[in-house]
């Protein structure tokens, strides 16, 4: 077992290290949750993060996704679902988990055509997704999103196909290098008979479809079933290894060094191979403090759609950003291909910019809309009006080029229409550098 | 059976595009911003060089816009074959009979809702590509949309396109506008491996408008302000904190583009901006325009009918909008994931098919047939129609004869040039002039009547008469009244004055019969005006004075003002369309200053830093201190760029130093 240099994390949490930990364990910081965090030892912070008993039940406030419905709306109450979980959710983890995962083991509602099936997967991100890994893996192997979506439905004796069994290995448990072509196919011919039922459109064992006979896969030759596959790369020293430095990426830094991703994957692999230790093990390791850990991540567009609801307290139904998270490139449901999105540079463009800079436009009207007027901070100096459009968005630690522009701003403004102050710093502050980034 | 809708299968296939954030890191924004202020300081001999490095590429670079028609278009019914007995059994009343359709060539017929598409077949601008598709059909769209939009040989994960990998290679990387596409986000065919095509608004409404009221111009501002001055928080920090200037800067330099209304049409509206984007001179080379849904499993003629009158009309529009300078660079390129089933199914619609037509249409494409339509009898096993042209060798011939690359490296390998470029792009830079113009035919009057080449606006001002429909004869008989004429000719008979006119015009001694012929002629009562023409239009003449014409044309104001915008000598292609155009001089110049080549050299700078630039490149000297604030105070009071580059073009000083 692994030890952890517990001696170095903070004893006393300090603000700028609660918010860091708030924002990549969920959706932002909001001040007041910082607050509540500030002055606690660190590991009872992570450890308070990972208890998902206050987690609210799955089955709370589920969409009607009934086929005869509008395919959009369907679509848009699926969204809502979800992000409103995330906005709200006391334990934030377990949704970034579901977005993690839905990066990962990729399914999308474009090959699938099925909201339920999307939808059902959506929820076992979420009721599975920080437990044992081989759970996770094998159930969704056998649900009809990704058997629909990498052609398992079509894999039968006599015709495997092949999708699945490479991109199993490939993207989802070992990555590239550590199989070979020979693997694959022995994988495919596992996997048939893994169908779905086309009258129930439920995942199905078609015992007459299913090939029978030997296959070598990882050098051993046996009548291999597909979730013996599974069961055997899980247990590959290289699939914790590579989860462990994907999760990391996901979360600290792209490219961990490998003493960081050794340590681990011993942790993980320590724990039976479960999430939320390797989770845990993440949070408790120094580098997550880092310098280069703050400062190395984008906000995904569903993180940052979600953190600046959060921050101008609009719900879903109000801030509608299923209208533009398609424009800054990550639309829910609809992951690129099989190898799921990229991150960082990914997420920085022109066209990126314009779909934030018309969706934060809309949230400020929203949001004074439902104050009931536009705040009046003109009584107010100008360093101070623009602190506190700072702290709204959780920015405890503004550059001098950001606060700069805002100043300018708001002195140019007060010299101007005088009535566009706190509608442009609502405006402007979720479009800083700060609040772009992760 | 749900079919998922082509914006959802786009979608999939669709991300973000960082390639236009990449190349603008805060260095490198900062670089480009010192070195902009060094060319101002620099010393006049030294800026030749720096300019031109930071030229843009030639207008000759071919420009090429693909069309997805998403959903798999019914080909069978865009272009039909008339004589193959089995169409007409299509069934569910998708026959379109021969009479309706417009006519083609023998053995087939396009949609009645094309009659641009005809117009253009007519004029020899239409490859009709038949029996497009993967050698191993597959049925589902979505890997149909991604082979198509991926372009490979060796399949695999599509992480980019064929398009996307051009872009690439044509500095989609440093020029965010080199490869562009409509939408809200980037399709898997605009991805390259090293950049990204930059996904612009589809209707002019949608686009960011930095010059808003003042209100917004204030937000703007200090959005543009977050990335002035480093931030402290990293390199991604700092890319984010410039990306927000570089959107304002990328929606500024489109906005003359989304000026101005459009014609409405889900088509017509995004190929309009694309001519728009090519006219800017932005340095655009590849265009995606992503048209559907054309996955008509019911109900199909009419469906099928109004997306094909839409893209007729988008074509028209495109066509229409393009300027003329920029006309011989564009070509489209219409594709689909796959055709559709050649019989009809239950639902008066089709179901997914396999090979289907694409077309290629512009200036620059040798029109015809290619490829082959397997006959409607001999369906494969799925009941539709075979492939006969790997779509790749489609991507080969446009990689390779329009936008001049190595299409091996493009798409895995060779596979072949389908010939449909065959047509030579630019016709071979001709040394000699048009001599059959009708600026060549005044400009020879001019050296019949009088022995010296045509002023500027004198040849201008009678080519304007002759636009306006006034006969040669009628120019002709204006200048034998003229003063000059008169005086020279008036008194003689008609024996001796076509003695004069011998010596004067063909500089030689008139043989017998031609001395009897035009006295006779004269003497029946044709005038003195109609025999200059002769002359001046005779085979001999025309020839004689074909270098004389070309020199006049090198020592013209237009070619001046070539050496003042752009450093160089003129092109005789680009020359010869100004100087025929028969535009004034200043219409002209304002031209060449919106040209591409000049905005890219000169378009950053301070008023102040551009006399500077213009006094080093133009006069090859530094400017004395009264020049630099007079022109810097004329640009301030209102003279365009255009105005400037007129006056120093045409300064004595100018034309002495560039005197041959």
């Amino acid at each position: 077992m692994a030890v952890l240099p517990q001696t170095s994390l903070p004893r006393e949490t300090s603000r700028l290290d609660a918010a860091h930990l708030a924002r990549r364990i969920g959706f932002g910081a909001m001040p007041a949750e910082v607050d509540a965090m500030v002055g606690r030892p660190w590991v009872d912070l992570v450890d308070g993060a990972l208890d998902t008993s206050r987690a609210p039940r799955a089955t709370l406030g589920v969409p009607n996704l009934d086929p005869s419905r509008d395919w959009w709306d369907r679509y848009v109450d699926m969204v809502h679902f979800w992000l409103e979980r995330c906005r709200t959710s006391p334990v934030p983890i377990v949704e970034k988990m579901v977005l993690f995962w839905h990066g990962h083991l990729c399914s999308s509602l474009e090959k699938v055509e099925d909201h339920r099936a999307m939808f059902e997967q959506n929820q076992l991100f979420r009721v599975h997704g920080l437990g044992p890994v081989e759970t996770l893996f094998q159930t969704v192997s056998v649900q009809t999103a990704m058997l629909r979506y990498l052609d398992n439905d079509v894999n039968v004796v006599g015709s495997p196909n092949e999708n699945f069994a490479r991109e199993l290995m490939e993207l989802f448990v070992v990555g590239v290098g550590h199989y070979s072509e020979d693997d694959v196919r022995a994988a495919a011919r596992a996997w048939t008979g893994h169908l779905v039922d086309d009258k129930t459109n439920q995942y199905v064992f078609r015992a007459d479809r299913h090939d029978h006979g030997d296959k070598t896969f990882m050098g051993i030759t046996r009548n291999w079933d597909g979730p013996e596959i599974i069961s055997h790369l899980v247990r590959e020293p290289q699939a914790a290894r590579f989860l462990a430095a994907k999760i990391w990426s996901f979360f600290a830094y792209p490219n961990p060094e490998s003493t960081v991703v050794d340590a681990l994957a011993a942790e993980f692999r320590a724990s039976g191979m479960r999430i939320d230790a390797l989770l845990r093990a993440m949070l408790l390791r120094p580098e997550f403090l880092s310098e280069r850990a703050r400062r190395s991540l984008v906000r995904t567009p569903i993180d940052y759609a979600v953190a600046a609801m959060r921050h101008t307290g609009l719900p879903c139904s109000e801030a509608h950003p299923e209208w533009w998270l398609d424009g800054m490139g990550q639309q829910p449901f609809y992951p690129p291909n099989v190898a799921g999105w990229r991150q960082n540079r990914y997420w920085i463009s022109a066209p990126a910019m314009w779909a934030k800079s018309e969706y934060a436009s809309y949230l400020r009207w929203q949001r004074i809309e439902t104050t009931g007027n536009l705040a009046d901070t003109r009584s107010l100096p100008v360093d101070q009006a623009v602190a506190n459009a700072l702290a709204l968005f959780g920015i405890d630690q503004p550059s001098d080029t950001t606060v700069k522009a805002l100043r300018q701003f708001v002195t140019e403004e007060r010299a101007g229409s005088q009535w566009a102050e706190q509608a442009g710093l609502l405006y402007l502050t979720p479009l800083t550098p700060e609040f772009q980034l992760a | 059976m749900n079919n998922a809708s082509t914006d959802q299968i786009v979608a999939a296939l669709s991300r973000p595009a960082p390639g236009d954030a990449r190349s603008l890191t805060r260095r490198r924004f900062l670089q480009a911003a010192a070195a902009t202020s060094a060319i101002g300081l620099a010393p006049g001999w030294l800026v030749d060089e720096v300019a031109a490095a930071t030229a843009a590429g030639s207008v000759t670079d071919g420009v090429l816009v693909v069309i997805t028609m998403a959903g798999g278009n019914d080909s069978l019914n865009m272009v039909i074959p008339v004589t193959d007995p089995a169409y007409a059994k299509r069934g569910g009343g998708l026959a379109i009979a021969a009479a309706a359709a417009l006519p083609m060539d023998a053995d087939r017929r396009f949609h009645p809702a094309l009659p641009t598409v005809k117009s253009l077949w007519d004029a020899g601008e239409v490859a009709v590509i038949e029996g497009v598709g993967h050698p191993t059909p597959d049925l589902s769209h979505f890997t149909s949309m991604a082979r198509i939009m991926q372009g490979t040989a060796s399949g695999g994960i599509p992480t980019s396109g064929w398009l996307g990998r051009a872009g690439d290679e044509l500095g989609a990387g440093t020029n965010p506008f080199a490869s562009v596409t409509f939408g809200s986000s980037v399709p898997l065919l605009m991805q390259g491996r090293s950049s990204q095509a930059i996904a612009v608004p589809a209707r002019p409404d949608r686009l960011l408008r930095p010059d808003a009221d003042p209100v917004a111009a204030r937000q703007y501002r200090a959005v543009a302000q977050m990335g002035v001055g480093g931030t402290g928080l990293g390199a991604l920090g700092e890319e984010l904190a410039v990306s927000g200037a570089q959107a304002l800067r990328i929606a500024g330099s489109l906005s003359s583009a989304y000026l101005g209304v459009t014609p409405e049409g889900r088509v017509a509206q995004p190929l309009t901006l694309a001519a728009r984007i090519v006219n800017a001179g932005l340095g655009v080379r590849v265009i995606h325009v992503l048209y559907g849904d054309f996955d008509h499993h019911a109900h199909q003629a009419g469906e099928h009918a109004a997306r094909l009158a839409e893209l007729d009309a988008g074509l028209a529009h495109f066509f229409a909008t393009v300027a003329p300078a920029h006309r011989d660079r564009v070509m489209v390129l219409t594709t689909s994931e796959f055709g559709r089933r050649i019989r009809a199914n239950n639902s008066s619609g089709t179901d997914h098919g396999a090979a289907s037509t694409w077309l290629a249409i512009g200036p620059g494409v040798k029109g015809g047939r290619y490829g082959e339509l397997s006959a409607l009898s001999n369906p494969d096993a799925s009941g539709n129609l075979r492939t006969t042209v790997d779509y790749r060798s489609v991507y080969d011939t446009v990689l390779t004869r329009w936008l001049g690359l190595d299409a091996g490296q493009i798409i895995g390998r060779s596979y072949g040039d389908l010939g449909f470029l065959d047509r030579p792009r630019t016709p071979p830079p001709p040394p000699t002039i048009d001599v059959t113009s009708e600026r060549a035919r005044i400009s020879r009057l001019y050296l019949a009547y009088f022995g010296r080449l045509a002023d500027f606006a004198g040849l201008q001002f009678w080519m304007g008469q002759r636009s306006q429909g006034r006969s040669l004869a009628a120019i002709s008989a204006a200048f034998a009244s003229s003063e000059e004429f008169v005086r020279r000719y008036g008194a003689l008979d008609d024996r001796s004055f076509v003695l004069l006119v011998y010596r004067n015009v063909l500089r030689r001694s008139p043989d017998g019969a031609g001395l009897e012929f035009w006295t006779r002629t004269l003497r029946e009562g044709t005038s003195r005006g109609q025999v200059m023409i002769g002359f001046s239009e005779s085979a001999e003449f025309v020839s004689a004075t074909a270098a004389q014409l070309r020199e006049g044309d090198g020592q013209s104001p237009v070619a001046r003002l070539y050496r003042a915008y752009f450093l160089r000598e003129p092109d005789a292609e680009g020359l010869r369309y100004w100087l025929d155009s028969g535009q004034p001089l200043d219409r002209i110049s304002a031209a060449f200053a919106a040209a591409p080549e000049f905005r890219q050299r000169y378009g950053a700078v301070s008023d102040e830093a551009f006399v500077d630039l213009v006094y080093g490149n133009v006069m090859k000297r530094p400017p004395d201190p009264e020049g630099r604030a007079y022109w810097t105070r004329r640009l301030s009071t209102g003279m365009t760029r255009g105005q400037l580059m007129l006056e120093f073009s045409e300064s004595q000083e100018f034309r002495d130093r560039t005197a041959r």
